[in-house]
């Protein structure tokens, strides 16, 4: 009887251990990630961005140069796709890539949040609060939000950007021009719609509990 | 519905007050010596008690030494 009382004790502790080091993990990764945001809101204010673009060229190399596609590009990063790196940005593409970036960094911010909100719950011992239950459907609902919008912004800052640049449809360019649909179906992450229905689903299991906790409620 | 099972429930009286002050015992000791909180046996007293584990009703009657009968009645 020792023996399991202390067993129980052991696991009991080595729990909420792990609860702690994983809440104050994802502290600091929520403190990355606004340090992130904070950093891709400068670099847009400067001007110079990194985007990643399809290479629908006939061409691999651009044996000229990355003047072959105009004054705005600085570097040429060969691969299956193109990365660039830009400045002076066309003025709505800069928004929407922008835009498109910080709700990017906003799923990781949710996720923490999530995650700290469920840890702290749980070391207090009341998992089952109708707060939590509704802050968690809300997170779900915004990350698979985020999962359709930010798509639809990266394509049409793609497709701006392409339009911007110089000689794109040369034998020359690396780049060739899709159109619109392409370039969203190109930028689709599926990570935050499937973070945003785990929550979802997450959301209605605590419903769940909240519910059998009611029923339990004066049982002695 | 929920009005007829409030008013069934309404319907037991816990007569823990009464077998306790025959024995001489607290609530503290009778927690101590059953194992459920004080705070539940309260919850019990008290009559706002919505439920009781048959376990919990066994450890109580055999320290009080009554039956089921003696310890929750209708009215």
């Amino acid at each position: 009887m020792k023996t399991a009382f202390s067993a129980k004790t052991s696991v009991n502790v080595a729990a909420k251990v792990g609860l702690w080091l994983l809440l104050i993990a994802a502290c600091g990764v929520a403190v990355a990630a606004i340090l992130r945001l904070v950093s891709t809101v400068g670099y847009a204010i400067t001007g110079v961005t990194t985007v990643t673009l399809p290479g629908l060229g006939f061409s691999r190399t651009d044996p000229s140069g990355p003047s072959v596609l105009g004054p705005k590009v600085q570097q040429v990063l060969h691969g299956g796709n193109i990365d660039l790196v830009l400045h002076d940005l066309p003025g709505g593409a800069l928004v929407l890539n922008t835009a498109a970036a910080i709700l990017g960094q906003l799923t990781t911010l949710l996720v923490c949040a999530a995650v700290i909100m469920l840890c702290w719950r749980l070391l207090r011992g009341v998992p089952f609060a109708p707060t939590l239950t509704r802050s968690i459907s809300i997170m779900g609902g915004v990350l698979v939000l985020i999962g359709v919008v930010v798509p639809i912004l990266q394509g049409f800052s793609k497709l701006l950007i392409v339009e911007s640049l110089d000689n794109v449809l040369t034998v020359e360019s690396p780049l060739g021009k899709g159109n619109l649909d392409y370039y969203i179906v190109f930028s689709v992450d599926l990570l935050p719609v499937v973070l945003g229905i785990a929550l979802l689903l997450l959301a209605a299991v605590f419903a769940k509990g909240a519910q059998l906790q009611r029923d339990t409620e004066g049982l002695v | 519905m929920a009005p007829a099972k409030q008013s069934d429930e309404d319907m037991i009286h816990c007569r823990l007050d009464e077998l306790l002050d025959q024995r001489g015992m607290t609530l503290t000791d009778l927690s101590r010596e059953v194992g459920v909180t004080l705070a539940n046996l309260s919850v019990l007293k008290n009559d706002r008690a919505r439920a009781i584990r048959f376990s919990t009703l066994a450890a109580i009657c055999r320290v009080l030494e009554c039956e089921v009968g003696d310890l929750l009645v209708i009215g």
